[in-house]
């Protein structure tokens, strides 16, 4: 089966999980309809799997419509990667939410939200079409308004703020589209990359994709526009939380590796030192924000906008070693973040709140669960010899060889709050007890379900971390196939 | 003349979008979409000097069909969202 078949199955898959689900729970067959959860999920690792067997660039034109009025689909080596993991977290979240009771019972909300965002994620990965880039990320919004929606309490503040926030970036979005569509007659990245390149004399070609790079900052949550994000992230339940931070604003990154490596005017000395002030007051606000919070929840919030910050700031380093970095820390950091926020869950769950100043002892308690965070705080921190270090290592090292000095010495103080951050949880929650907290209280052991959830995230970065060779042959070839990005554009069939 | 209009109706929505009472902030939302929209048709260059079909015969000349498909296609995305966030402002009184 080749990758044109493998694509179409893996956009219907998501499809017939939601209509699945919605005859199953009318049906009343719950056991069946977690089942097939557990199925869908399957199917989604080893479908991504099989697209690795290739090693060819896979394009395809929706309904055979060739350019420039069709759509295309590119299937690289970023993409089979990305698409992988996606699927291994997404395997691992859905055994994780089998558990979870913050998930509001008899709610279809959680499920189907789940599969329309993965969806949106497939589209958004595959795309080459700046316009279907848009449709796709609309697809994402939505189906993340419904999984915010999921959770025990409903914070409807935060959804709204997160709601206006994200569309108004998407029309944003949509205007870059329309101005580049007007200057260049084409939608197809690969096309428009040529034409900027041929016509250099169109001067509004680089602010409409100075404009489109705005909008997507705005839905992947980088300073100043990243206010929506620690806000609504802790409001749901853990399952969604989980979902939401591990896809949309990763995949938003991605898709700026793609246009920043393909479209030229992008490169030029002023943007890419504009986006690297920018990634530090990412990095910088961010982890400021969580020193702030002492609800688990709420500081991780805070640190997935700043760690985003150092993927802004790999994107944007002219070099070879700066697309491995990024790759890498995007890797690293959706299982790390995914086992971090799961950890969290399972502490709130078992101890009713995550405010660390009223919990305690839970290293006496539960020292499987105490082993579990130390491994992936210390790797969030960057600690050798685990995945963050590397991480950090090779977007320190791309920022010091194209001598970006200040984004260097801010990522390192921000190392050290990020540290800081995860020793308070520590601290507080782990070793010490609290005044309302018992020495010994009565709280079970992690269930088999949440343990196999927590394995492939953690044994994951275990082994790129000890052995990053591991992972660095297929994110090479990645990073060629970005830098030389003609080579594509020749693939695709062209209307005469 | 139409791109006049569409950077207007941008400036009023935006306007709109500030304003602290949350139905004015959906309506300058949803005006910005639908200049949006204007925009698409501005920069598809469609005008009424090209015929979009023709029922009867043929024509030298059609216009673009792409932008019309874009300008479709973003009408009902915004209606979506116009509904989504509706129901929040509605879950939002509720409280």
């Amino acid at each position: 089966m080749n990758n044109q078949t493998i694509t179409a199955i893996l956009f219907t898959l998501p499809l017939l999980a939601v209509m699945s689900h919605l005859l199953l729970a009318r049906c009343g067959a719950e056991q069946l309809r977690q089942g097939c959860q557990i199925v869908y999920c399957m199917m989604l690792v080893v479908l991504s799997s099989l697209l690795l067997r290739d090693a060819r660039i896979t394009v395809i034109q929706v309904a055979n419509w060739l350019n420039p009025f069709g759509i295309s689909l590119v299937i690289d080596t970023l993409a089979k990667l990305m698409l992988l993991i996606f699927s291994i977290v997404i395997f691992a979240i859905t055994l994780y939410s089998q558990q979870d009771r913050g998930l509001k019972q008899q709610s279809m909300f959680y499920y189907i939200g789940q599969w329309l965002m993965i969806l949106g994620l497939i589209g958004t990965i595959v795309t080459y079409d700046i316009f279907n880039l848009y449709v796709w990320s609309e697809v994402m919004l939505v189906s993340a308004i419904i999984l915010l929606n999921s959770g025990e309490e409903l914070n409807v503040t935060n959804i709204y703020h997160y709601a206006i926030f994200n569309i108004i970036g998407t029309l944003i979005m949509l205007l870059a589209i329309a101005l580049l569509y007007g200057i260049t007659g084409q939608l197809n990245f690969a096309a428009i990359a040529q034409y900027s390149a041929t016509h250099s004399e169109s001067f509004l070609i680089l602010p409409s994709m100075i404009l489109l790079m705005i909008g997507l900052s705005i839905k992947g949550g980088i300073f100043p526009f990243y206010f929506w994000l620690p806000d609504a992230y802790p409001s749901t339940s853990t399952s969604s939380t989980l979902l939401l931070s591990s896809m949309v604003t990763k995949v938003i990154m991605l898709v700026m590796l793609r246009l920043v490596w393909m479209w030229t005017p992008l490169q030029s000395i002023h943007v890419t030192s504009t986006f690297a002030i920018i990634a530090s007051f990412t990095m910088f606000f961010g982890v400021m924000g969580a020193a702030n919070q002492y609800r688990i929840h709420e500081i991780l919030s805070f640190h997935i906008v700043s760690q985003l910050g150092y993927i802004l700031l790999a994107i944007f380093i002219p070099s070879f070693v700066a697309i491995t970095a990024t790759i890498y820390f995007t890797l690293h950091n959706i299982l790390i973040k995914s086992s971090l926020l799961m950890t969290a869950g399972i502490v709130k769950q078992q101890y009713g709140t995550d405010d660390v100043r009223e919990i305690g002892h839970i290293l006496k308690n539960n020292p499987l669960l105490s082993s579990i965070f130390f491994l992936s705080a210390m790797s969030l921190a960057g600690i050798p010899p685990l995945s963050g270090f590397w991480g950090k290592l090779f977007v320190m090292q791309a920022a010091f060889e194209q001598q970006y000095y200040f984004a260097l010495i801010v990522s390192m103080v921000v190392s050290l709050f990020t540290l800081y951050s995860m020793i308070k949880i520590w601290r507080h929650a782990y070793c010490q007890g609290s005044k309302t907290a018992s020495e010994t209280s009565t709280t079970q052991a992690l269930s088999i379900m949440q343990m196999l959830a927590l394995a492939p995230l953690l044994i994951l970065p275990i082994i790129i971390g000890l052995y990053p060779n591991s992972l660095l042959p297929l994110i090479k070839q990645a990073a060629i196939e970005l830098q030389s990005s003609t080579k594509t554009l020749s693939t695709i069939k062209e209307v005469s | 003349m139409i791109e006049l209009t569409t950077g207007i109706l941008i400036a009023i929505s935006i306007l709109l979008i500030l304003e602290p009472n949350s139905r004015r902030r959906v309506f300058g939302i949803t005006l910005l979409g639908m200049a949006l929209n204007l925009a698409l048709l501005c920069s598809g260059r469609l005008n009424n000097h090209i015929p979009a079909f023709v029922n009867q015969g043929t024509a030298t000349e059609l216009s673009n069909s792409v932008p019309q498909a874009l300008i479709l296609t973003a009408i009902v995305i915004g209606l979506a969202l116009l509904v989504v966030l509706c129901v929040l402002i509605k879950l939002k009184r509720a409280k």
